[in-house]
């Protein structure tokens, strides 16, 4: 200030704006509050892997007031990313969860996620009510997202988009200003979507500290992507400012779980730390974020013994209904980066992991092609409800595309015991070849303690030439079919789902009794019947070889004109021509052109040519005979 | 060119085809069978390549140092063995050896019945009629990092050798010992299975069967709770002892499909990088290549090979993959005493180079060969090579259906006494004067016709005796389990009943002819023209198709159905026709095929009597094996002679027969016209 003083009466109209300036900023500032919080959550699962789930939350207290509807203002960008924020503005988007995974979510082993994600990219959106042409909105936003995550989601179109009526639900606010009308709901994946470091990197940058600091520094791509799963997601949501609800917030929610494999290349033990998967210790927190802990499951520690360090800053007992879990919590704020030179969080084992048969969750899908060929297929799920008394009602939703044409006739629900499961609510939306995709949403009751078979038939479709992929002969991929339901028991969740933003809450302050469940399932690979890309010169040459012969002779045929004729008069040739004619194959062969090229131009010629050559006549004396 | 349109030509060439008929025939044979042999030789067949860029085989180093786990867990195997032998498969023991790995292991239980009564138990439960089989399948899935299970490999070992009953330990052990390689590294793109199968080819086909979920009723089976995607090729691993001279590579699968040639190239070429010596058919790879031995060995090798692809029975459980359209070999481990051998180490090497190259398929197999024969494991003859002798072979019964089409409506030169002459040329050198309505002939050069005999064969003579025929052969398709039942009441031995279901029909229908003759058919010179024709037609149409499905089954059908079809009439020598008509009968073809078979094979000599004894017992064998196979795996070769080969020859067979039964009308009219 002393300087901009000294320097004179020039400056000091622009000193003034700027202070006037900082002073505005300050007040907007006041006014839409945003806070981040970023957190990681380690679980060492019984089988063998290590979970560890990134999550960073930023809430922007918004004004929604207005007569223009729920519009965010979206100005004044400072936690927030404006990248996305300015896409989600423009396409006047109300909630958006886009899922990028890399392998597949293993239920039977490690429970349920954190978040659900379908095995290659996923995106789901609910537009605000006040949009028009959803289709443009849909089609706009998924090109904006295709190029702030390099994914290849400017091929979504009309062939893999849906509208599923029961499926998803809004997962934020939903009434007021806020309500959703059914058809501004869009539902895409790609399965065969390969997600790597170049999804990565944008996403990343999204983050208030970048990799820089906090929690985000572990970001190594080398090390994400040697893992046995990795999925990051991207959840954009409206939610209550406080209790009351009488103010809305914009939550987005970034996440990253990755589930390593320590056993496989330890000799058998699970020693987990974060020099060794992240390949770097944390330095501190991000100086943006409100809140900065690391969690660390140590519910198993009595059963299979391990060590932790350093000291944890607290140790927390939680329990929901039964179940209790011990975490131990490392703050970032108050952790003394000082002493210990960085964070490392550091799990050894005493022993080799004990391999037993796991327990699969209460409710679980499996999901594979049946038969075999390429004319007819048929695609089977098996839901597992283990509940040993309860049944359980679920919302299963299938998403097959047009090359793969669904019959309807052939859906079977039955249990493996063979009793038919009447679905309490079907909707299903036939596809169309080459511009939609099928839909079938059903409301199943499944008994407790059963298997049911959910099952149809397919055909298969032959595609256009140009419509195959490259490596046409890899197979087409159907994305994963999609599982609601809401669960009474939370034993099975790695974080009991919550309607708080964070995982703080989930954790700790999770007391509702309805924990609402998503499960995704395998993603299948199918052959089309695929030409042999080749082969099209050998099918040019025998293609042309055979309408060369045909043509010839069938041209001839029909096109000649036959006539009787006195042929004692005309076959005088005697034994001398005979002769002559059987062996002399080059004289017929001539008299042979003669005759095709004198059959325009002159009549006569030919009729006379014609008697040489003619058993047809004799064919139908006979007939006359 | 102008053949269908230049009634010139085709007269020419319908002379020409009558005219020239038997040397035509004889000589499209030889060159035919010529030709075929001489594709065994090296000049004449081409070195295999790889057409699947993706595999890059050999491109790795290989990794694999678990051999002593190998050696340790087959031992461990063997004691179990010795504790129950015989006894059932120690499931829990070989879960937990894979769960100890850390694999999602599961089981799978089944129960196949087998339609063949059970003497023994219907007697004391009455009500289990059928033999059943139960057994229970381990597979232990390894799940790729970073792919959500949409694709697999198969590693598969039998739990004991199909002949022998002995334990396969040492396949166990190396599957093992691979398993715990593979688990270490985190570069697979594809789900490894590593299946361990009960009771061979039935255990097989029960895993395979409920994995793609294509059920069939004779069998019943848990629920498979794991699965991966689907599966892109399989590799069966039977090893008789712990150190091996070579590997025995199997191909040949069910009803005759063979793997990719891209995958045989990729086995025979990584083990000659680990100079593990790879053979066919227990057949070495002839050194120096050419020459005469070369071409004994070569042809000794292709020979085996039709042989084995002929019955239509897997010769190893990599058979059943294939109809799911899964490429798969065997690699049999054999020691061959005074010989190098090779350890785990190396065969563990080869394994983990074949998975790594199969791992970087992009694509399904669909670059190479589906259709070939191996004269040596680098060598082959691809369907475009072999495919035109064959052609040759089958031109003898369409030229030999043409001359006969042409001559019916022309007179016996000889009519009804003395010899009989169904064959053309002599028509043609005989008489010359005019017969009615041979005016118009006389310009174009035929021959002039006598049209005494002037009734064309009498298509609906046709109907009767096909007819008969397809019936017979429609009764042996279905005796052997009809037999097995009505046995069942008298109290015989299931298989007995089913080998006298199998073969009664074809000595019953021996008889045929006798009653076809006491039929009143009108059985003009001209009838049976017609009727040896259709039977050549219908023959050559069989060959031929049977040939794109089975290209060996065609191809040994041909090579000896064809000239003695083509040659036989009716009346004249006729027990020696019989005795010749007699060998190339189904019956006749797979005794002679077995004991060719045997003499490839076999290496002592016991003598004539024992040899017989043993023949029979072979050929009893592959009847019953043929018909259960039939039931259990869905092999057609019963079927398929039962239903087209053996109704086509009881139609010759009763053409040999056949009595002309209406000479004093023709002769009358004969007389009159001339």
């Amino acid at each position: 200030m002393a300087a901009a003083r000294a320097s004179g009466p020039v400056l000091r109209p622009l000193f003034s704006a700027l202070l006037f300036l900082s002073c505005y900023v300050f007040h907007t500032v006041a006014l839409t509050k945003d806070e981040h919080t970023e957190e990681l959550l380690i679980v060492p699962f019984r089988s063998g892997q290590v979970y560890s789930h990134f999550e960073f939350t930023t809430l922007w207290d918004l004004d929604f007031a207005g007569s223009e509807g729920p519009r965010y203002k979206l100005q004044h960008f400072r936690l927030f990313p404006r990248a996305l924020g300015q896409v989600m503005a423009e396409y006047r988007v109300q909630e958006m969860h886009l899922t990028l995974t890399q392998g597949m979510w293993q239920q039977d082993k490690w429970s349920y996620p954190l978040t659900s994600a379908a095995p290659g990219a996923e995106l789901w959106v609910w537009f605000q009510r006040e949009v028009d042409d959803v289709d443009q909105a849909w089609f706009g936003l998924t090109n904006a997202l295709s190029g702030l995550f390099c994914a290849s989601l400017n091929f979504i179109d009309s062939t893999s988009t849906v509208t599923p009526d029961l499926s998803f639900r809004p997962q934020g606010l939903a009434q007021g200003l806020f309500k959703t009308k059914p058809s501004h709901l869009r539902y895409a994946t790609l399965p065969r979507e390969n997600v790597c470091t170049e999804n990565l990197t944008p996403w990343k940058k999204l983050l208030p500290c970048s990799t820089r600091t906090g929690l985000a520094a572990l970001f190594h791509a080398g090390q994400l992507y040697n893992t046995q799963y990795s999925s990051l997601g991207v959840h954009l949501r409206p939610v209550c400012q406080n209790d009351s609800c009488t103010d809305a917030s914009l939550e987005l929610r970034q996440v990253l779980s990755t589930v390593a494999d320590p056993p496989a290349v330890l000799n058998g033990k699970q020693d987990w730390s974060m020099k060794r998967y992240f390949s770097r210790s944390l330095s501190g927190p991000c100086p943006m974020a409100g809140t900065s802990r690391v969690y660390v499951d140590v519910t198993g520690n009595q059963t299979s013994s391990f060590t932790l360090k350093p000291e944890p800053t607290e140790l927390k007992v939680t329990s929901y209904q039964d179940y209790s879990r011990k975490l131990a919590v490392y703050d970032l704020w108050t952790f003394p980066f000082h002493k210990e030179h960085g964070l490392n969080v550091d799990m050894k084992w005493k022993r080799e992991v004990a391999y037993n048969q796991l327990t699969p969750p209460l409710l679980y899908v499996h999901r594979f092609v049946t038969g075999y060929g390429q004319e007819h297929g048929g695609i089977m799920s098996l839901l597992y409800n283990r509940h040993p008394y309860l049944e359980q009602q679920v919302i299963y939703m299938e998403l097959v595309p047009w090359f793969t044409r669904m019959y309807l006739h052939t859906l079977k629900v039955e249990t493996t015991e063979g009793n038919l499961i009447q679905p309490l609510m079907t909707r299903y939306k036939p596809g169309r070849d080459r511009q939609a995709p099928y839909l079938l949403e059903m409301v199943l009751t499944l008994p407790p303690d059963s298997t049911t078979r959910v099952s149809f038939s397919f055909e298969r479709a032959f595609l256009k030439w140009t419509e195959y992929p490259p490596d046409a002969n890899h197979g087409f991929y159907i994305s994963s079919a999609v599982l609601t339901t809401i669960l009474r028991q939370a034993d099975n969740f790695t974080v009991p789902p919550h309607m708080g933003s964070g995982l703080e809450s989930g954790l700790f302050h999770s007391s509702s009794t309805e924990f609402p469940l998503c499960l995704h399932t395998e993603t299948l690979l199918i052959s089309l019947p695929t030409p042999d890309f080749s082969m099209p010169y050998n099918v040019i040459c025998l293609t042309c070889t055979v309408i060369a012969i045909a043509f010839g002779s069938l041209h001839n045929l029909t096109t000649r004109r036959f006539q009787y004729t006195d042929l004692t008069k005309a076959g005088s040739g005697g034994l001398r021509a005979r002769l002559a004619r059987l062996f002399g194959r080059e004289k017929q062969t001539t008299s042979e052109e003669q005759g095709e090229e004198s059959e325009t131009s002159d009549e006569n010629t030919q009729e006379k040519l014609l008697n040489t050559n003619s058993v047809s006549e004799e064919e139908i004396d006979n007939k006359d005979r | 060119m102008g053949l269908l349109s230049d009634p010139k030509s085709r007269e020419r060439f319908s002379r020409i085809a009558a005219k020239y008929n038997s040397p035509l025939c004889f000589i499209a044979y030889v060159v035919g069978v010529v030709w075929f042999l001489a594709l065994a030789y090296k000049p004449f067949n081409h070195k295999t390549y790889f057409s699947e860029n993706a595999l890059l085989p050999g491109l790795v180093e290989g990794k694999f140092r678990s051999d002593n786990i190998a050696t340790r867990i087959s031992q461990a195997m063997r004691d179990i063995k010795n504790v129950s032998r015989d006894g059932p498969m120690p499931v829990a023991w070989v879960v937990n050896q894979f769960q100890g790995l850390g694999l999602d292991t599961y089981t799978q239980e089944y129960i196949q019945t087998i339609p063949v009564p059970s003497a023994s138990k219907s007697k004391e439960q009455g009500k289990d009629m059928f033999v059943t089989l139960n057994g229970t399948n381990v597979y232990a899935i390894l799940r790729a990092p970073r792919t959500a299970s949409t694709e697999a490999i198969v590693l598969s070992a039998p739990y004991k050798h199909y002949i022998t009953m002995d334990h396969n330990n040492h396949a166990f052990g190396l599957m093992v010992a691979l398993a715990t390689h593979f688990r270490k590294s985190s570069y697979w793109s594809k789900d490894i299975i590593f299946l361990l199968v009960d009771y061979d080819e039935i255990g097989m086909e029960a895993w395979l069967q409920e994995y793609h979920y294509t059920k069939s009723p004779l069998l019943k089976s848990s629920p498979l709770h794991g699965r991966s995607g689907s599966i892109q090729a399989a590799i069966n691993l039977e090893l008789h002892t712990e150190q091996v001279s070579h590997f025995n590579v199997k191909l040949e699968g069910l009803n005759g499909l063979l793997p990719n040639l891209d995958l045989v190239n990729l086995v025979v070429q990584l083990c000659g990088r680990e100079r593990v010596t790879v053979k066919l058919h227990q057949q070495h790879d002839p050194f120096p290549s050419e020459g005469w031995p070369a071409f004994r060995q070569n042809l000794k090798t292709m020979s085996l090979m039709m042989l084995h692809q002929a019955t239509g029975m897997p010769n190893g459980l990599h058979g059943l993959f294939l109809r799911y359209h899964i490429e798969a070999v065997t690699l049999e481990g054999v020691l061959e005493p005074g010989r190098s051998t090779t350890g785990f180490y190396r065969m563990g090497r080869v394994l983990e180079g074949v998975f790594r190259s199969l791992n970087n398929l992009l694509e399904r197999f669909h670059q190479s060969f589906f259709f070939y024969l191996l004269p040596a494991s680098d060598r082959y003859v691809s369907i475009g090579m072999y495919m035109p002798p064959f052609g040759l072979i089958l031109l003898v019964s369409a030229l030999k259906a043409i001359a006969l089409w042409i001559s019916i409506g022309t007179p016996d030169p000889e009519p009804w006494e003395g010899e009989e002459n169904v064959v053309i040329e002599r028509i043609q050198s005989g008489k010359t004067e005019d017969g009615q309505g041979d005016d118009a002939d006389s310009k174009s050069g035929v021959t002039k016709i006598r049209t005494q005999n002037y009734s064309d064969g009498d298509v609906w003579s046709l109907v009767p005796v096909v007819a008969c025929c397809q019936v017979a052969g429609f009764i042996a398709s279905i005796s052997p389990m009809v037999m097995t039942g009505v046995g069942h009441l008298f109290g015989t031995k299931p298989y007995q009943a089913l080998i006298t279901g199998a073969t009664g029909m074809f000595f019953a229908s021996l008889f045929m002819p006798k009653c076809i003759t006491r039929t009143r058919l009108a059985c003009t010179v001209n009838t049976l023209r017609l009727w040896k024709c259709a039977a050549l037609v219908l023959q050559a149409i069989i060959l031929a198709a049977t040939a794109a499905a089975n290209f060996s089954l065609g191809m040994l059908l041909a090579f000896t159905m064809v000239p003695v079809c083509a040659m036989v009439r009716p009346g004249k020598l006729r027990f020696l026709q019989a005795v010749v008509m007699l060998l190339v009968s189904p019956f006749g073809l797979l005794t002679i095929y077995t004991g060719l078979y045997l003499y490839l094979t076999v290496t002592e000599y016991h003598g004539i009597f024992p040899s017989a004894i043993h023949l029979c017992t072979v050929v009893y064998y592959n009847i019953l094996s043929g018909v259960v196979h039939g039931y259990v795996l869905g092999t057609w070769q019963y079927t398929l002679l039962a239903l087209a080969v053996f109704p086509n020859w009881l139609f010759f067979w009763c053409i040999v027969f056949k009595k002309r039964d209406v000479p004093v009308i023709e002769n009358k009219e004969h007389e009159k016209l001339s």
